[in-house]
């Protein structure tokens, strides 16, 4: 008898037992995958850096690729590399957060022009201001390779001794450095 | 680096580990079948790459160690994966023992219901169970 009943739930224990996970699946997102690279040193090279005052626009300098910066050298405290480009339209949704992040003076951020027209991505910070402490560039996107950047933006935080650890994929919220960033450089000490 | 330049045994190589790698902006498509420009990039890199003299196996490994596991379409077998690989069979495993035994079950009901056939079909089961009923009522 109660053999009979189990054999008669059996089929919707079997459904709800698949529906749990189909449920867990509408909030997935395929879309972001975790990063290879955490808890791996940021690639080492030395990246061209973007010349931006504020006041000059648009017009092409030669300063762009006469002054380089190597990754190395920016260690010695936790900084945020934010891959972003004039042409992504999901960086303006978070443009504003890194603003307000900058006026905070929390964090060091560094803007990397990714596959962009540098005239373009002056027009870009003159239009919507300059959050950044440093600016560089990757026209070919090789250095996005070298980071695993497949979707712009990205935001990598990286630890005083230049390892990453932690990545956001798609704009950053507003609480970023409080929810994402404090956490994973208290985590990484 | 481009595709051309390479010749017809590296254009193979090409061929070959191009599409074995997802491209990640558009994932459902292989790195060769994609024009996505992260993914022209990609394959500039692997062209790049074979012109080195990079076995098949470095140029995945090369794409795995950036971007993750993800972009190998056939992962290496690993403990996080195991269901995914070993699943397909424990299911059809489970099938074919189910089927054997609903295929069982069927054929013996089917023979009591031959031999019931053959005898005289029972009519008077409505007095046995007033009989039954009755005697439980009293």
């Amino acid at each position: 008898m109660i053999k009979k009943r189990l054999r008669l739930y059996l089929p919707i224990l079997v459904l709800l037992f698949l529906g749990v996970f189909l449920l867990r699946g509408l909030w997935l997102d395929p879309k972001k995958l975790p990063s290879a690279l955490i808890g791996k040193p940021a690639p080492a090279v030395v990246l061209p850096v973007l010349s931006f005052t504020g006041s000059e626009v648009a017009a092409v300098q030669l300063a762009d690729i006469q002054t380089l910066q190597n990754i190395d050298a920016l260690k010695g405290q936790p900084w945020v590399l934010n891959v972003f480009a004039s042409w992504c339209q999901a960086c303006l949704v978070e443009h504003p957060h890194f603003i307000a992040l900058a006026k905070q003076r929390k964090i060091k951020l560094v803007g990397l022009a990714y596959k962009d027209d540098l005239a373009n991505t002056r027009r870009w910070l003159a239009q919507y201001g300059n959050p950044y402490d440093l600016i560089l560039i990757d026209q070919q996107g090789q250095y996005g390779i070298e980071l695993g950047v497949y979707g712009v933006p990205e935001t990598f935080l990286m630890s005083a001794n230049n390892t990453i650890i932690h990545k956001q994929v798609g704009p950053i919220p507003a609480d970023y450095f409080d929810s994402m960033a404090l956490p994973a450089i208290e985590a990484s000490r | 680096m481009n595709v051309n330049d390479l010749n017809q045994t590296e254009k193979e190589q090409y061929k070959e580990v191009a599409s074995e790698l997802r491209c990640l902006v558009c994932q459902n498509q292989s790195l060769a079948d994609s024009h996505a420009s992260l993914a022209v990039d990609l394959k500039e890199k692997i062209a790049e790459q074979i012109r080195a003299g990079k076995t098949s196996e470095e140029i995945k490994s090369y794409m795995q160690d950036r971007y993750g596991e993800f972009v190998i379409y056939k992962p290496a077998f690993s403990m996080e994966n195991a269901v995914l690989w070993l699943g397909p069979f424990v299911v059809l495993i489970i099938a074919v023992v189910l089927a054997r035994r609903l295929i069982k079950s069927g054929q013996n009901q089917s023979e009591t219901r031959k031999s019931s056939a053959d005898t005289q079909p029972d009519l008077d089961w409505p007095e046995r169970l007033y009989a039954k009923e009755k005697k439980k009522r009293q």
